[in-house]
C-alpha cells in the first residue's frame, strides 16, 4: 500500500469521514505546512492522553473530579443527565443551568447491542442515593432511543422519591407554527404551560 | 389534480427528457423492458419521494449515474425530488426537510398487475395497502409508522435476548402501547369508511355480496397493557411481538366467504381493482381532489364488460402503460407515447 493510500484508509477511521472526504483531507494535508501538521497531531495525542473521564459525572476534563463536579459554585442537589460530553458544552454555553451533570455515554438501543449496563446508569443511581439530590433532569435527545433511556432512568429513580423531569420538546423559538411538522406541534401541545 | 409535465434525469433506463401530458388519457406503449413502468414510477416518485416497486432508492438511479432528479409540474405546483444518496425535496422553490411536508401535493392511485397479491398473497401486502392509503391522506402517519417499527425492532431484540431485561422490557411495553395505539387510532378511522365504500363501489362494478372485514390481533383495535401481559410468556418463548398493528390483516369476503380462499383468478383480479377504486374514493372524500391514476397492465384478465365499466368509472387523468392498445382506450382526448429502450416519443 502506498503512503497516500495508507493515510486515506486511516482517516476513514474517524466518524463521518467517508472515502471521498478522506481523499480530500489527505491531499489537503500534503499542501499543509509541516509545523501546522505537527501542531495538529500533537493536539490530538495530547488530548487523548491527558483528558480524563471524571469519576463522578463521567464528563471529559483535565482533572478528576472535573471542573464542574469540584466547583463550589454549583448547585449540588440537581443533576442533569445527558447522552454525550458535547451536550454538556451546549448547555454550559447558555450559562443558565447551575447544577451538576451526569454523562451516560450513549443511549439504550438493543438492536445495536447497547443495554443499560453499557451506559453510566448504575453510577447515576449510586450518586443519587449518596448525595442529597432533589431533582434529576433527563436531557437525552428527543429520539425514540432517548425517550426510552429517559423512561428507564425515571423507573429506577422513582422508588427513591426523587423528582425526575424531562426537558420540554416543541417549537423552536422565532419559528412559525405553519412551518412546523405535525409531530412537533403535537408534542408542543402536550408540553404546554399555564400562563 | 392534473399533472401537466414531467422532467427526469438519471432515472432507471429512461433517457433524460421532458414530457407534457394531456388531461384525460395518456397511453404509454412499448415492448417488455422498454421502460413503461419506469415512467409511472418516476411520476410516483415525484409525488411520494419513493417507489412503488423497490424499497431501495439506489435501484432507481440509472447505472453509472451519480444522481437522479424528477421534476413534476401541475397548474400551481412545481415539485422536484433529487437523490444522490441523500434525498432533497423542493416544492415551488421551498426545500422541505420532512417527507410529511412534501407528500400529498399530487395524490396518485397506482393500479398494477401485481395488485392481485393483495387478495391472494400474505397479510403484509394488505397491511401495506392500508398503510399507504393512510400515508396518502394523513402524511404524518408515515412518521408514526416509522417510530412504531423502530420500537418494535427494539422490543423484539429484548425478547430474543437469552437473559431478557425485565425492567427495560417494561419501558418498551409502555412505548409500544403508546405508538401502537397511535397507529390503531388512524386505522380505526379508516375501517368504517372502507366498509361503507366497498358496498357502493362493488355495485358500480356489478359485484354483489362483497364485504370488508378488519382482522385485529388486539380486541377493538387497541393494545392494552393487560393484552400484552397475557401474551408475554409466549412472546419471550418465540422472541417476537405477537400482537399489534403489525400482525393485523383484513379480508374481502364474497357472500360471507373469504376471497383469498374461494375466489377465482378473474375474481381476484377484479377485487384487487375494487380495492384501488376504494382507495380512490377515500382520497376524493378526504382530500377533496381527484387523484391521478398510474395504471400498469392492471386490466389484463378482465372480461370485456368489466374493462369497459372500469374506464367509465374513472374520471381523472390516467397514465396507462400497456403492451398493446385495445378498444376501450378509444377516448375522445388522448395522447399516445411510444417508448423504446428508454426513449419516449409522442406518436
Amino acid at each position: 500500500m502506498s503512503l497516500i493510500e495508507d493515510l486515506i484508509e486511516k482517516l476513514q477511521w474517524l466518524p463521518g469521514i467517508g472515502k471521498k472526504t478522506a481523499q480530500r483531507l489527505a491531499f489537503f494535508l500534503q499542501k499543509m505546512d509541516v509545523g501546522r501538521i505537527k501542531e495538529l497531531t500533537d493536539a490530538i495525542l495530547k488530548a487523548r492522553l491527558e483528558l480524563k473521564e471524571c469519576s463522578i459525572c463521567h464528563n471529559l476534563g483535565e482533572t478528576d473530579p472535573c471542573e464542574i463536579c469540584s466547583s463550589p459554585n454549583r448547585n449540588r442537589d440537581m443533576i442533569c443527565v445527558v447522552e454525550q460530553p458535547a451536550d454538556v458544552m451546549v448547555i454550559e454555553k447558555i450559562g443558565e443551568y447551575k447544577g451538576l451533570y451526569h454523562i451516560l455515554h450513549g443511549v439504550i438501543s438493543p438492536i445495536d447491542n447497547i443495554g443499560p449496563e453499557d451506559l453510566k446508569i448504575e453510577s447515576l443511581i449510586a450518586r443519587v442515593k449518596e448525595q442529597n439530590v432533589s431533582e434529576v433532569i433527563v436531557a437525552t435527545n428527543p429520539t425514540t432511543e432517548g425517550d426510552v433511556t429517559a423512561l428507564y432512568i425515571a423507573r429506577l429513580l422513582k422508588p427513591l422519591n426523587i423528582k425526575v423531569t424531562r426537558i420540554a420538546r416543541g417549537l423552536p423559538t422565532g419559528s412559525d407554527l405553519g412551518l412546523a411538522d405535525t409531530t412537533t406541534i403535537l408534542r408542543a401541545f402536550e408540553g404546554r404551560n399555564e400562563l | 389534480m392534473i399533472l401537466q409535465a414531467i422532467e427526469y434525469e438519471g432515472f432507471r433506463n429512461l433517457i433524460n427528457s421532458r414530457l407534457t401530458f394531456c388531461n384525460t388519457l395518456n397511453v404509454i406503449t412499448g415492448n417488455n423492458g422498454a421502460g413503461k413502468t419506469n415512467l409511472l414510477e418516476a411520476i410516483f416518485f415525484a409525488a411520494y419521494c419513493t417507489s412503488f416497486r423497490t424499497n431501495d432508492d439506489r435501484n432507481m438511479v440509472k447505472f453509472n449515474e451519480p444522481y437522479m432528479r424528477v421534476t413534476a409540474i401541475s397548474e400551481d405546483t412545481t415539485a422536484t425530488v433529487f437523490y444522490n444518496g441523500t434525498k432533497r425535496m423542493v416544492i415551488n422553490g421551498n426545500e422541505k426537510s420532512r417527507l410529511s411536508e412534501y407528500i400529498g401535493w399530487l395524490p396518485c392511485v397506482v393500479m398494477s398487475f401485481n395488485d392481485i397479491w393483495m387478495i391472494k398473497g400474505a397479510p403484509a401486502k394488505r397491511r401495506n395497502f392500508l398503510d399507504w392509503l393512510l400515508i396518502k391522506i394523513y402524511p404524518a402517519y408515515g412518521s408514526h409508522l416509522t417510530e412504531y417499527r423502530k420500537i418494535l425492532r427494539q422490543r423484539n431484540t429484548i425478547l430474543q435476548q437469552k437473559k431478557y431485561h425485565a425492567s427495560l422490557l417494561q419501558v418498551y411495553n409502555d412505548q409500544f402501547i403508546q405508538h401502537g395505539n397511535l397507529i390503531y387510532a388512524h386505522r380505526r378511522k379508516i375501517v368504517p369508511i372502507l366498509k361503507e365504500k366497498i358496498g357502493i363501489v362493488s355495485k358500480d362494478l356489478g359485484l354483489d355480496g362483497i364485504s370488508f372485514e378488519y382482522l385485529s390481533s388486539c380486541p377493538d383495535m387497541m393494545i392494552t397493557s393487560n393484552d400484552l401481559k397475557k401474551v408475554e410468556p409466549l412472546e419471550i418463548q418465540r422472541g417476537e411481538t405477537i400482537i399489534g398493528p403489525h400482525r393485523d390483516d383484513f379480508t374481502i369476503n364474497i357472500g360471507g366467504r373469504p376471497a383469498k380462499q374461494y375466489a377465482s383468478q378473474g375474481e381476484c383480479r377484479i377485487l384487487a381493482l375494487l380495492l384501488k377504486l376504494i382507495e380512490r374514493e377515500v382520497i376524493r372524500q378526504k382530500m377533496n381532489q381527484e387523484p391521478i391514476y398510474l395504471i400498469d397492465e392492471a386490466t389484463l384478465e378482465l372480461d370485456h364488460f368489466r374493462r369497459k365499466r372500469f374506464f367509465e368509472l374513472i374520471e381523472g387523468q390516467i397514465f396507462f402503460a400497456t403492451v398493446q392498445e385495445f378498444d376501450e382506450l378509444n377516448f375522445r382526448n388522448k395522447k399516445r407515447f411510444v417508448i423504446k429502450e428508454g426513449l419516449i416519443a409522442v406518436s
